[in-house]
């Protein structure tokens, strides 16, 4: 038995978050400081000196907007998301795990559009949980460089929320002989994604807020963990994700 | 109370603020106190069951031997092991008498 780990809101980066009058301001060290109102608007984003630009669009547009939507009652997963007619894979796994790299194929090699990177908003409609679309263009690690620029070749994005139909977990295991698939029981489903979650409160009723999504997320959609050793290339899995995806329940 | 109606005192009992969300044939505990998740599969859910209504490690060996076939003292150890850890954890907390 042990616990689940919580994903970090950015991997080295401190962040903290302190009610401000009717709002909040949240900080992320070094980067940016955000000022939110108490309906989840962003109303400022101050800028530190020296922080890089792309660091900064990518607080902005994803734990910033994350945090946003947990002002305002929502929820997000640290994931990577995008669809097709039949509704939206979402990549949950840590970083460096390869979602990026695998979306990134499954959006240029399959045709899915691009819902969200790193981070997706998800909402409920009719009582269904969708990704928000968010994101144009891959957040991809720059290999020389600690910098993440823009992946070039995922360019269709998707411009409306898509029903979750799967989820994959990825992990990497130098032990497996190829790539490895299962379907997570229900239990292990709701720790993955609650895994993955963006987590700014650990109080009860946030607690107890967030294991009935993912227990509602587990109910609607199945949860497949997908575990590779590093050789295996991405195009494999990006492959095995839109399979997976077109197999899932449509209803 | 008549003689040989004395029960014994609960062994432990669900530490404060946690909280058990069944998922199908297992269950998730929630520690509302440290923020935390942890889940238990199949076998442990059952032990959780017993442990949280107060039944001790042997006793709860004692009622999950018929339904496996494993040795009385492997099972007996692996209920031990659980209920150190719930423990340990504060999942569970020793009954004060």
């Amino acid at each position: 038995m042990n616990p689940l780990e919580e994903m970090p809101l950015l991997p080295g980066v401190g962040f903290r978050w302190r009610p401000a009058g009717t709002g909040y301001v949240a900080e992320w060290e070094g980067i940016v400081t955000v000022r939110i109102d108490a309906a989840g608007t962003i109303r400022e984003v101050d800028v530190n000196p020296g922080a890089a630009l792309e660091a900064v669009e990518k607080v902005r547009s994803g734990a910033a907007a994350a945090f946003a939507r947990f002002v305002a009652g929502g929820f997000s997963l640290h994931s990577s998301a995008a669809c097709d007619d039949g509704g939206a894979v979402v990549c949950v796994g840590p970083s460096g795990v390869g979602k990026s790299t695998v979306m990134s194929f499954v959006c240029s090699s399959y045709g899915l559009r691009l819902l969200a990177d790193d981070v997706a908003g998800l909402s409920p409609v009719d009582g269904i949980w969708h990704v928000l679309p968010s994101e144009k263009s891959v957040w991809l690690q720059s290999p020389s460089s600690a910098a993440r620029a823009k992946h070039p070749s995922a360019r269709a994005a998707a411009l409306a929320p898509a029903r979750i139909s799967s989820v994959v977990a990825l992990a990497f295991d130098d032990s497996a002989l190829g790539l490895e698939v299962r379907q997570l029981r229900p239990v292990d489903a709701a720790a993955e994604l609650l895994s993955s979650l963006m987590r700014f409160a650990t109080d009860a009723q946030h607690m107890l807020r967030e294991v009935e999504l993912a227990a509602a997320i587990e109910r609607q959609a199945p949860v497949f963990r997908v575990v590779r050793p590093h050789v295996t290339p991405p195009e494999e899995v990006a492959a095995e994700i839109v399979r997976l995806n077109a197999g899932a329940p449509t209803t | 109370m008549n003689e040989g109606d004395e029960r014994k005192p609960p062994y432990a009992e669900p530490g404060a603020g946690v909280h058990s969300r069944v998922f199908g044939d297992e269950v998730m505990l929630l520690d509302l106190e440290s923020g935390q998740y942890f889940s238990l599969n199949a076998v442990g859910t059952r032990m959780w069951a017993r442990l949280a209504e107060g039944k001790s490690p042997a006793e709860v060996a004692n009622d999950l031997q018929s339904e496996y076939d494993i040795e009385p003292q492997v099972l007996l150890k692996d209920c031990v092991a659980l209920a150190d850890e719930l423990l340990r954890r504060g999942l569970l907390r020793r009954r004060r008498e």
